[in-house]
């Protein structure tokens, strides 16, 4: 089956299911920002193509939120705590919910948490979006706080290391944390985020120097053949993403999505 | 990827057409790449199967008899299968309490699960750092097997921690020394197992990048492999280990203070000490001996970035086990200890005396915290140290004078 054969399907049942009950409404878009696109130095640039070349783009200025995440279970109840199958989401799955599926005490406005793989792309297919492309990330996270570049603003992977290693353990609403030069939140200091094609960077045409670079990002040689061996935010982020199977659904592990 | 493939091929099962939807995009992401694309094999099938039964790849298996010859000098024990090894659970020590001597004289299959905590603790007194650690302290416990064990090694990340982790032993021979086998996001475990080749003092850390941050913030301990024939017994054993750390604020800057990651690279270190924590070896948590005893420690290196010359000030090391390995050296004032290493330094307690540890690269002890004590308490004996026995003016003008 095609991705866009996919897509279709997705939109099929979406209107299936929404149609049913009326609550498109409920689905409340977050604000998405248009990312004119470009170039990405990935940390571990592809041999031969040592900037990714991005299109432009949309994504959600904020990640979505367990209110937000509620109403795409309300009206896709497969999704729901006590439904969904094991092998799309592993047992804590909204594990910071109550046991009836409503919120609980957490917090309607945080990012939701404890979300798979399958659940976030599901998510952003029932909106009509997807996840973003790891490279598409990762172009806006290195955005400063003026510049696309951050890369030029002085003091910028000091700034990003510190918001990402002095996370609360518990998230805060979205919208309130740092905001970069695409007008996009909280890409760094609330929750790591799914992408689309997780570990991607790590992947090449050989497919014997994409374990090697693996190895070294998992067995002490890290910074060998990095673009920056400095940028401990990035080593963090695809060290995260290198360890994630599909079905994982930890509590510091969001997304947004991107069209 | 396989096991991403192994879930697919479940989830035909499932009829709904969200999830064919699902299906289709998981193809389209995982479908036809490579098995290392998209992350390590975590199958928490795997994982259940080693929680109800310890037996596994190595089960019935014995080792490769040409390794056995060479590394385990062919005891016929060391030809006996996995399986049919007795089943111990792996006792661990917490600095500075040395495990507990093993007391045992044959193979084991030995058990060992170790939790990755990441949590605030002082790093000194008003000064609080985020630590990551193993079993939520800094160093993480010593592990100790015997030569030729067999051992299991669990490692836990904690749900509330914000990183993945893993564990590189030095004392393990194969892929980056567990490390890519440990591979753990938050909430996650993993098992791998690997037998104890080579007798000594090894060092284990994190490896995940980026490693230096890890090491840095307090990830790593010692894992300590007795030669068959074990350590000859002493009266008192501890566990010191030394790490450097790289903090927004200089030395004594109260307050919760960040990880500098310049300052770590130029290896411009604020803190060095002993066991995770200035004073975590004076005042009331100074060690303790009797004179005639003796005394054996095991020295670890963390780093990340530092050589220590460790030195105890007040007595001599009788002898040293140079780098943690199998030959001793005797009657040794400094020990090189690299970052990444170890040493056992043993010594007889021959007066009383409160004898000073220090990192004798000086500036370290006096100025960032490498300093320890081990009060010893006994018997005076003159010969040996007679202590002062006169003191008068020098006047050595008033000499010539006359």
């Amino acid at each position: 089956m095609t991705r866009h054969a996919a897509t279709l399907l997705a939109l099929a049942a979406l209107a299936l299911c929404t149609g049913a009950r009326g609550q498109t409404a409920t689905l409340a878009r977050s604000a998405m920002v248009q990312v004119p696109g470009g170039v990405v130095a990935l940390l571990f640039p592809v041999q031969g193509e040592e900037l990714a070349r991005v299109g432009p783009f949309a994504i959600d200025a904020t990640p979505v939120t367990n209110s937000q995440f509620l109403a795409f279970v309300r009206t896709h109840p497969e999704w729901a705590k006590g439904s969904v199958p094991r092998v799309f989401a592993d047992e804590s799955y909204l594990g910071h919910w109550s046991d009836d599926g409503t919120l609980g005490s957490a917090d309607p406005d945080a990012p939701v948490t404890h979300v798979s793989w399958f659940a976030a792309a599901a998510y952003c297919e029932a909106r009509g979006a997807r996840l973003p492309t790891e490279a598409e990330w990762e172009l806006v996270a290195r955005a400063g706080e003026r510049l696309a570049d951050g890369g030029s603003e002085p003091g910028q992977r000091e700034r990003l290391l510190a918001l990402v290693s002095s996370r609360s353990a518990v998230p805060g609403p979205v919208g309130r944390g740092e905001v970069n030069a695409y007008g996009v939140r909280d890409m760094h200091g609330l929750v790591w985020e799914w992408v689309f094609d997780v570990g991607a960077a790590m992947n090449t045409a050989d497919s014997r120097n994409a374990g090697d670079r693996r190895l070294l990002l998992l067995c002490g040689g890290g910074a060998s053949g990095a673009t920056d061996p400095n940028d401990y935010a990035a080593f963090l982020r695809y060290a995260f993403r290198s360890g994630l199977s599909g079905d994982y659904t930890g509590g510091g592990l969001g997304f947004r999505c991107a069209s | 990827m396989r096991d991403e493939r192994g879930n697919v091929g479940t989830g035909t099962l499932v009829g709904a057409a969200g999830f064919v939807v699902v299906l289709a995009a998981v193809l389209a992401v995982f479908g036809g790449r490579d098995a290392t694309a998209a992350g390590p094999p975590v199958d928490p099938q795997v994982q259940h199967a080693f929680a109800e039964a310890p037996a596994h790849a190595a089960h019935d298996l014995t080792i490769n008899a040409v390794w056995a010859d060479r590394a385990l000098r062919a005891d016929p024990e060391d030809l006996m299968a996995v399986a049919d090894l007795p089943v111990v659970q792996g006792v661990l020590g917490y600095a500075p309490h040395a495990a507990p001597p093993l007391a045992r004289d044959y193979r084991a299959h030995v058990q060992v699960e170790l939790e990755v905590v990441e949590k605030v603790m002082e790093l000194a007194d008003g000064v609080e750092y985020r630590f990551w650690t193993f079993g939520g302290a800094v160093p993480g416990p010593m592990v100790r097997v015997r030569e030729g064990d067999y051992v299991t090694f669990t490692l836990q990340n904690h749900p509330s921690s914000h990183f993945p982790h893993n564990i590189d032993l030095h004392a393990v021979s194969g892929q980056g020394g567990g490390a890519e086998a440990t591979l753990i996001a938050p909430g996650q475990q993993a098992t791998f197992g690997f037998t104890a080749l080579n007798p000594g003092v090894y060092v284990y850390h994190c490896a995940t990048a980026p490693v230096g941050m890890h090491v840095a913030n307090g990830m790593y301990g010692l894992i300590v492999v007795e030669p068959k024939e074990g350590f000859s017994p002493v009266d008192r054993e501890f566990y010191v280990v030394q790490g450097d750390f790289y903090t927004r604020g200089d030395f004594g800057e109260p307050g919760l203070q960040e990880f500098d990651m310049l300052r770590a690279i130029d290896e411009d270190a604020a803190y060095v000490v002993f066991n995770g924590r200035v004073g975590s070896l004076t005042g009331d948590n100074a060690l303790q001996a009797k004179v005639g005893e003796t005394v054996r420690i095991f020295v670890g290196n963390g780093g990340p970035n530092l050589a220590s010359s460790f030195h105890v000030i007040g007595d001599v090391f009788d002898r040293v086990w140079v780098e943690g390995g199998a030959i001793f050296n005797r009657d040794v004032q400094t020990t090189l200890i690299p970052a990444g290493g170890s040493a056992v330094v043993e010594f007889d307690t021959n007066v009383p005396a409160s004898l000073t540890l220090v990192d004798h690269s000086i500036f370290r002890a006096f100025n960032k915290g490498a300093i320890g004590s081990l009060v010893v308490t006994g018997e005076q004996d003159p010969v040996v140290y007679s202590g002062r026995v006169d003191i008068r003016p020098y006047e050595p003008d008033a000499e010539a004078a006359r």
